[in-house]
C-alpha cells in the first residue's frame, strides 16, 4: 500500500534530511543536463491541472485565408477568470524563417491575456508587436510569443491533406511538430502583468503554466491551422489530419544562452527544482516493488527506449546520443525482466548508478516518480516557492564568520584556478538585438567592460580575497563601506543556507563550459523530453508530444502520455 | 506610460551599469529606486533629473568617525546602503545609533533605508537638508509628504524632513539617520515614534500592500523620462556585429 510521506515543514526544503545524493554529484553542468523530464516537470503540472479542472478550449474566432494568414482567436475557460489567446497568423518566405530570436518577422505572433478581448485590444496589440522592443502590453497581458512553421513537415502535411491522405508518418516523426516556438515575454516584459502580482488562486498562477500554457495553444493552433488551410486549398476530398498524430506531435523549441544566466541568478530556485526531484527520488527508492510497479516500470522503460530510438534523433557528443541513450535503457529494461519479483528500487538504482551512462540512470530516476504519484504532492508545493531573497546583507556578521561560511560551501567555486587564461576566456554581455545574451571572447571582442553576471566563481574568489585581507573582528558594513561591488556577493553567501543544490558548480566562463548542458536542463524542467543540440550554443526540441488534445482536457483525461509510441492510424 | 515592476529591475540596472555603479553594488541601488517609485512614484522623474550627475565613485567615501560619514559627493545609491550598514550594526550593538553623513550628491532615493531598518526589527529615522539643485528637486519631491510607517511589534519607519530628536539635527548638505533596536533601547525606540506624532502612519501590510499593488498593476511614469533612463541603459548593450553573432545561441 503506498504511503504517502510529509515533506518538508519548514519554509524551504530541507536536503540534509531528503536528499541523498551530494550536491557535487547533482550541481554540476553534467549532471543537471543527465536529469530527464518528469512528473514533476511545469508542463506535466500544467496538463495534470487542465486535465484535472476540464480547461475548455474554444475556437472564438479563426479568420484566416488560404495561407493560413490573419487572425485567431482563443477562449480558454478555467475554474478562475477565462484566458484569451490571439494569434497573429502570417506566411513567410522559407529563407526568411529563423530559430533566433533577432529576427523581425515570424509566420506567428500571438498574446495571453486575462479578460476578454475586442477589437480595439487586438488592434492595439498588434500595433505594439511591430516594436517588439519597446512595445507594450496591457496590463491583463500575460505574455508574448512567436513561431515559425516547420520547414520540414508544414507544407508537406497541408498538402497531403488538401489531397484526402494523412501525412507520411516517418516524416511527422523525425520533425515532431508543425510549428515551432521561438520564445516566450512575460513576467513584466513589455509591461505585461507580473507574475508576482497575480492573485494567488490564479488559473494560471502556478510558475511557468501562462509561458507553457500557450506552447499548448500553439500546437492547438498548428492542428487547427493545418485543417483550415488543407480545408481551404483542397477539393472536397480533403481530411483532417488523424487525431492520433495530432496526439503525437508536439510543439518545437529552441533555446540558446539566454537560459544561462536565468540558472546563475536564481539559485533558490534551482535548489528547490533539484531538492523536489531528489526528495521524491529517495522516498520512492524505499517504496516497496510489487509486481504491479515492476510492471509499469517496464513499460516505462519499453516506451522510452522507441521514443529515444524514433523519430528525432538526437546527435552524440555534448549529449549522450539517441544510440548510446537506447543502448543502455535496453540494458536497463533486461535488468527489471532479470530481478522479476525480486527487484528492489533501490538495488536497482545502485546499479543503474554504477553501470548505465548518467542520462539512463535519470530515465529510471523519473520512471520512479512516474510509479508514485503520490510523493509528489509536498514536493510540488515546495517548487512553488520560488520566489528569490530579498538583495539584504547582515553586516552585522564579522568577516571571519563569513569567510568559515564561503570556504565550506563554496569550496568547488574558490578551488578553481584562474590563473590559466582558458579559465577566464568569455564574458557574457547583452546585445541590443531584442536584448540576446551573448558571450564573447575576453580580450578580442568588444564591450568587455559590460560584462554581465554568470561568474559566481570569479566573484567568490575576490570576495575571499577581500575576507582575508580584513582585520581581525571586522563586522561586513566596514568591509562593505570600503567595497560596495562585493555586496551582492555577501548576500548571495548569507543566502545560501538551505539552498545546497541552488549554485552550479561550474565556472561558466571557462573555454570548456559546455552551455547546452544548462540549456538543457531547464528545458527539462519546463518538460521537454529529447533535445538535439545544434551547437554548443543552443538546443532544439520538442515539447508535449503525446500530450492529451482539448477534447481530452475537456473530458478530464489527462491520459499516459510520457514518451508517445509510434503513432497508428486506426 | 505603464511600466511592470519586474521590468524596471532590467533597465534600471543597465542605466546604473551605464553610470558607472559596480555590478556587485547595482541590486542594492535598483532596490532604492524602485521603492521610491513604488512609494512615491518618483523613482523614474528622480533618476531622470540626477542621470547625468550621478557619481558613483566608491573610493571617494570616507568614514570621518564611527558615526559620521563623508560621502564624497558620491550619490546616495552608493552612500546610502553604506551608511544602514553602519547604523544596524552599531544599533545592534548599543540600542541606538546616530549616524551622520555629509556631501552626498543626491538625498532622493535614502527613504528605503528606513523600510530596510524596519524589515530587519529597527526602528528608523531618517532627515535630511540639502542645497542646490538637489534642494529642489527634493523639495519639489517631498516636501508635502510626511509618512511614517509603524510596525505592530512597534518599530518604525519614517521620512521626515524634521523630526526633534537628540544629536539628530541634520546640518548643511546633510543626511542623518537614527535608529533604534526595540529589543536594547525600548524607550528609545518610543521616542522615534512619539516625536514623528502627527505623521501618516503605514503598517507593515499597508507598505506590502504597495508593493503588491505595484506587481499587479505596475506603474504609470512620465514616458519622456522613462524613454531617456532606457536610452542610457543601451549603452551597456552591444550592438550586433558578424563578431557578436558568433557568440550566440539560439
Amino acid at each position: 500500500m503506498k504511503k504517502t510521506v510529509s515533506f518538508a515543514t519548514g519554509s524551504r526544503l530541507n536536503a540534509a534530511v531528503y536528499a541523498t545524493r551530494p550536491a557535487a554529484g547533482i550541481a554540476t553542468p553534467a549532471a543537471l543536463s543527465a536529469v530527464k523530464a518528469s512528473r514533476l516537470s511545469f508542463l506535466r503540472i500544467l496538463i495534470a491541472r487542465m486535465a484535472k479542472e476540464r480547461w475548455r478550449i474554444a475556437k472564438q474566432r479563426f479568420d484566416l485565408d488560404d495561407c493560413g494568414r490573419g487572425i485567431a482567436v482563443y477562449r480558454i475557460d478555467t475554474t478562475d477568470r477565462p484566458l484569451h489567446f490571439v494569434v497573429f497568423s502570417d506566411q513567410l518566405e522559407e529563407t526568411a524563417r529563423t530559430d533566433r530570436i533577432i529576427a523581425n518577422h515570424y509566420d506567428g505572433e500571438a498574446f495571453l491575456c486575462l479578460g476578454e478581448v475586442t477589437a480595439e485590444r487586438i488592434a492595439a496589440q498588434r500595433g505594439e508587436f511591430a516594436d517588439f522592443l519597446y512595445g507594450r502590453a496591457d496590463i491583463e497581458t500575460l505574455g508574448w510569443t512567436r513561431v515559425n512553421r516547420s520547414g520540414r513537415i508544414f507544407d508537406h502535411v497541408v498538402d497531403a491533406l488538401a489531397s484526402g491522405r494523412q501525412p507520411d508518418i516517418d516524416r511527422l516523426m523525425e520533425a515532431g511538430y508543425l510549428l515551432r516556438n521561438n520564445g516566450y515575454w512575460g513576467n513584466g516584459r513589455h509591461g505585461s502583468a507580473s507574475f508576482a502580482g497575480l492573485p494567488a488562486d490564479t488559473a494560471i498562477g502556478e510558475p511557468y503554466h501562462g509561458d507553457l500554457l500557450t506552447l499548448y495553444l500553439w500546437r492547438q493552433f498548428s492542428h487547427d491551422l493545418v485543417d483550415h488551410m488543407a480545408a481551404r486549398r483542397g477539393t472536397t476530398g480533403a481530411v483532417r489530419l488523424h487525431s492520433a498524430l495530432k496526439r503525437y506531435l508536439g510543439v518545437g523549441n529552441a533555446s540558446g544562452l539566454g537560459l544561462i544566466p536565468f540558472v546563475i541568478r536564481h539559485p533558490q530556485r534551482i535548489h528547490n527544482w533539484c531538492a523536489a526531484r531528489e526528495s521524491v527520488i529517495t522516498r520512492a527508492k524505499a517504496m516497496p516493488a510489487d509486481r504491479t510497479a515492476i510492471a509499469r516500470l517496464g513499460t516505462i522503460v519499453a516506451r522510452a527506449i522507441a521514443y529515444y530510438s524514433e523519430g528525432i534523433q538526437v546527435r552524440a557528443g555534448i549529449f549522450a546520443g539517441s544510440a548510446r541513450l537506447t543502448a543502455d535503457l535496453e540494458r536497463l529494461a533486461a535488468r527489471i525482466a532479470a530481478q522479476g519479483d525480486a527487484l528492489s528500487w533501490s538495488t536497482l538504482c545502485h546499479w543503474a548508478t554504477d553501470a548505465l551512462h548518467p542520462e539512463a540512470l535519470e530515465t529510471l530516476h523519473s520512471a520512479l516518480i512516474e510509479l508514485f504519484p503520490d510523493l509528489c504532492g509536498d514536493a510540488l508545493a515546495a517548487m512553488r516557492r520560488s520566489a528569490s531573497p530579498p538583495e539584504a546583507v547582515d553586516p552585522a556578521q564579522s568577516a571571519t564568520e563569513l569567510l568559515a561560511i564561503l570556504e565550506t560551501r563554496y569550496d568547488w567555486a574558490l578551488a578553481i584556478d584562474r590563473t590559466l587564461p582558458q579559465a577566464r576566456r568569455h564574458f557574457w554581455y547583452l546585445s541590443a538585438d531584442n536584448l540576446e545574451p551573448r558571450h564573447g571572447v575576453r580580450g578580442v571582442d568588444p564591450m568587455e567592460e559590460y560584462e554581465t553576471f554568470v561568474d559566481v566563481a570569479g566573484m567568490m574568489q575576490s570576495l575571499r580575497d577581500a575576507l582575508l585581507a580584513a582585520p581581525p573582528g571586522q563586522t561586513l558594513d566596514r568591509l562593505l563601506f570600503a567595497r560596495p561591488d562585493l555586496r551582492h556577493a555577501v548576500a548571495r553567501v548569507q543566502a545560501s543556507d538551505g539552498y545546497p543544490y541552488g549554485e552550479v558548480r561550474a565556472n561558466i566562463i571557462d573555454a570548456d563550459f559546455e552551455p547546452c548542458h544548462l540549456i538543457r536542463f531547464l528545458l527539462t524542467a519546463y518538460g521537454m523530453e529529447k533535445l538535439d543540440p545544434q551547437s554548443r550554443l543552443w538546443v532544439r526540441g520538442t515539447f508535449l508530444q503525446g500530450a492529451p488534445l482539448a477534447e481530452d482536457i475537456a473530458a478530464g483525461k489527462e491520459g499516459d502520455w510520457i514518451y508517445p509510441w509510434r503513432p497508428e492510424l486506426g | 506610460m505603464r511600466l511592470s515592476h519586474e521590468e524596471t529591475t532590467f533597465w534600471y540596472g543597465c542605466a546604473l551599469r551605464a553610470a558607472g555603479l559596480p555590478a556587485g553594488a547595482v541590486p542594492a541601488a535598483i532596490a532604492m529606486i524602485q521603492w521610491a517609485e513604488i512609494r512615491h512614484g518618483l523613482g523614474v522623474a528622480y533618476f531622470d533629473r540626477r542621470a547625468a550627475t550621478l557619481a558613483l565613485n566608491a573610493g571617494a567615501m570616507r568614514l570621518r568617525a564611527d558615526n559620521a560619514i563623508d560621502g564624497g559627493g558620491q550619490s546616495s545609491l552608493l552612500v546610502g546602503p553604506a551608511l544602514l550598514d553602519i547604523a544596524i550594526v552599531a544599533a545592534k550593538t548599543q540600542g541606538r545609533a546616530t549616524i551622520a553623513a555629509d556631501n552626498i550628491g543626491d538625498a532622493g532615493w535614502l527613504g528605503q533605508l528606513c523600510d530596510v531598518a524596519a524589515e530587519r526589527g529597527l526602528t528608523a529615522v531618517l532627515s535630511f537638508t540639502a542645497l542646490g539643485s538637489d534642494a529642489v528637486d527634493l523639495a519639489q519631491l517631498y516636501s508635502a509628504r510626511r509618512t511614517i510607517a509603524a510596525l505592530p511589534d512597534g518599530t518604525a519607519i519614517e521620512w521626515n524632513m524634521a523630526v526633534a530628536l537628540p544629536d539628530h539635527a541634520p546640518g548643511t548638505q546633510n543626511v542623518t539617520l537614527t535608529v533604534a533596536d526595540p529589543a536594547r533601547d525600548a524607550g528609545f525606540a518610543a521616542h522615534i515614534l512619539a516625536a514623528a506624532d502627527g505623521a501618516t502612519i503605514l503598517t507593515r501590510d499597508d507598505v506590502a500592500a504597495r508593493y503588491r499593488d505595484a506587481m499587479r498593476h505596475g506603474m504609470d511614469v512620465d514616458a519622456a523620462a522613462w524613454r531617456r533612463l532606457a536610452q542610457r541603459a543601451f549603452t551597456v548593450l552591444a550592438q550586433s556585429t558578424e563578431q557578436s553573432l558568433r557568440g550566440a545561441g539560439a
